[in-house]
């Protein structure tokens, strides 16, 4: 009933009401339009990231086989030594990108590591898989933030929709029957009282 | 395997770790043994058997230890985190680390070593600068370590000094191609300019220049290995398919071979004591590969095929 607080039972009201309704209804018509397109943009995400992460598992897979050969080889010290050898170059855009107004990151890479250093012979395979792997990784955390970004405003766009279906627009409805159903009771106490006064005015005619 | 190393020569070594000790703290103390040991043999050998181990051992270790300084140095490693990575070598052609640890940059620390064997890092470093590529001086150290030996083989009496040509061109030759396989990965596709390369690989009569040529020019490593002579393809042949762990495992495992097979025709003499450090070493890598694969969790199957000394050896 708390919805009723403060609602004038108007017909100027009512209209307002009436226009707010189809305004609200069209809005959520969009959000469902919104709704159906993250859902679809999602599934086409989460197939290709599926299908990335799973090569992408497979080759690090080799890559910490190789560097397991790596550390056997050559003791934990000399790896240790070797790798912070290399130096920390890679460098990165990040630029915004926009799938139905959904902000992602889009990486752009800038500098790519580059090895001038001497690596045993197993710690340069396991560094030139890596660098095969590169662009795969930048992919990957691309798409990975993208679908999470889509997610997220899909489930925002899902909230916002049922919302509006089931609170929104239900309590809209129930003021404007609250208003219809004053006002039709307001005309039938008029009617009742023009009835009256009409009967009252009979009798008193000669 | 503190437990199973304390009533060994190591237990005095492995005692003091403390209970959470990760497998580099055991690393350093199975060296620290085993750098005693050779201190004490290389002081007791006879003088012409002593240049040779050396420059074979010592040498080795301490261009290990200067590279990783360098390392740091390069990419601006703080002087705690250079310091523990350093091996405990006593001084041996270096007096003191702490003056190229403390060194502003590469190029300073080289050239605090002025009037020391590694003075031909001096030359590079013009190299160095024109490249900004750290594997000029890297490389130059394994030259120096490579002429060293061949150098000390000269002052060997004339019985081993064959022994000794084919046992250092062996050693050599692996490493080099092993060297030449991981430039090519490393520098993945980059051109590599020759002139900087001449003269910084030691050429053996067992890994010509012209094997070299061919595995920069692109020939695939299974093709060169076929084409080496024995017994370069039975070492080598695990690094055609990749794993080069075993390359070196067997390296190590015929180099001890050989020494042992040479020992036996006479005893006590260079060969002898070679095999006995040589058996010491691999030791203290085999300990490090198990401090290792404990430390990760590893099983055994994991990492024993990698194991230098097999039970019996």
């Amino acid at each position: 009933m708390s919805t009723l607080s403060g609602v004038r039972p108007t017909r100027a009201f009512l209209i307002e009401m009436k226009r707010r309704i189809r305004f609200i209804e069209r809005g959520c018509e969009f959000l469902k339009l919104k709704r159906d397109h993250l859902a679809k943009e999602l599934t086409e995400s989460l197939n290709a990231l599926r299908g990335q992460r799973r090569l992408l598992n497979e080759k690090l897979a080799e890559v910490y086989e190789a560097l397991r050969e790596a550390y056997i080889s050559l003791g934990p010290l000399e790896v240790v030594s070797q790798a912070k050898s290399v130096k920390k170059e890679t460098d990165v855009d990040v630029l915004p990108m926009s799938v139905m107004g959904v902000l992602y990151p889009y990486l752009r890479v800038k500098k790519r590591p580059v090895i001038d250093v001497e690596l045993d012979a197993s710690l340069a395979k396991v560094a030139r898989i890596l660098l095969d792997l590169f662009d795969q990784l930048i992919n990957l955390a691309m798409f990975e933030a993208r679908t999470e970004r889509i997610a997220d405003e899909l489930g925002k766009t899902n909230r916002k929709v049922n919302a509006l279906e089931n609170i929104v627009i239900p309590s809209y409805k129930r003021i404007v029957k609250y208003i219809e159903d004053k006002l039709e009771e307001e005309s039938l106490d008029d009617l009742v009282r023009t009835k009256l006064i009409g009967g009252v005015l009979a009798r008193r005619r000669p | 395997m503190r437990a199973a190393l304390s009533k060994t020569p190591y237990g005095s070594y492995v005692d003091p770790l403390p209970p959470d000790a990760r497998a580099v703290d055991y690393e350093k103390a199975f060296y620290e043994l085993f750098f005693h040991r050779l201190e004490r043999i290389i002081r007791v050998a006879s003088d012409d058997m002593a240049p040779f181990l050396r420059a074979y051992f010592p040498l080795r270790y301490e261009a290990m230890n200067l590279k990783r300084v360098l390392r740091g140095k390069y990419t601006g490693e703080s002087e705690e985190e250079i310091r523990g990575l350093l091996l405990p070598l006593p001084p041996q052609f270096i007096e003191d680390y702490d003056p190229l640890i403390e060194a502003k940059g590469v190029e300073d620390a080289v050239m605090a070593l002025e009037g020391t064997i590694y003075k031909p890092l001096i030359d590079r470093l013009e190299a160095f600068k024109e490249l900004e590529a750290l594997w000029i001086l890297e490389f130059a150290l394994n030259k120096i370590c490579f002429d060293a030996a061949c150098d000390a083989i000269e002052e060997a009496p004339g019985r081993v000094r064959g022994f000794l040509r084919d046992f250092i061109s062996l050693d050599r030759s692996v490493e080099n191609i092993l060297l030449l396989e991981s430039i090519r990965m490393a520098l993945h596709g980059r051109q590599i300019p020759a002139e900087y390369v001449e003269g910084l690989i030691g050429y053996t009569p067992l890994c010509p220049r012209r094997i070299g040529d061919e595995l920069l020019g692109g020939r695939s490593l299974g093709e060169i290995v076929d084409s080496l002579k024995p017994p370069l393809p039975r070492i080598l042949l695990p690094a055609v398919e990749g794993d080069y762990a075993l390359v070196r495992t067997n390296l190590r495992r015929y180099l001890l071979e050989m020494a042992e097979d040479e020992s036996r025709k006479r005893r006590f003499d260079i060969p002898y004591v070679l095999w006995f450090l040589l058996r010491c070493e691999a030791e203290v890598l085999d300990l490090t590969r198990i401090a290792w694969g404990l430390d990760q969790g590893l099983r055994p199957e994991r990492y024993s095929r990698y194991l230098i000394l097999t039970p019996g050896s």
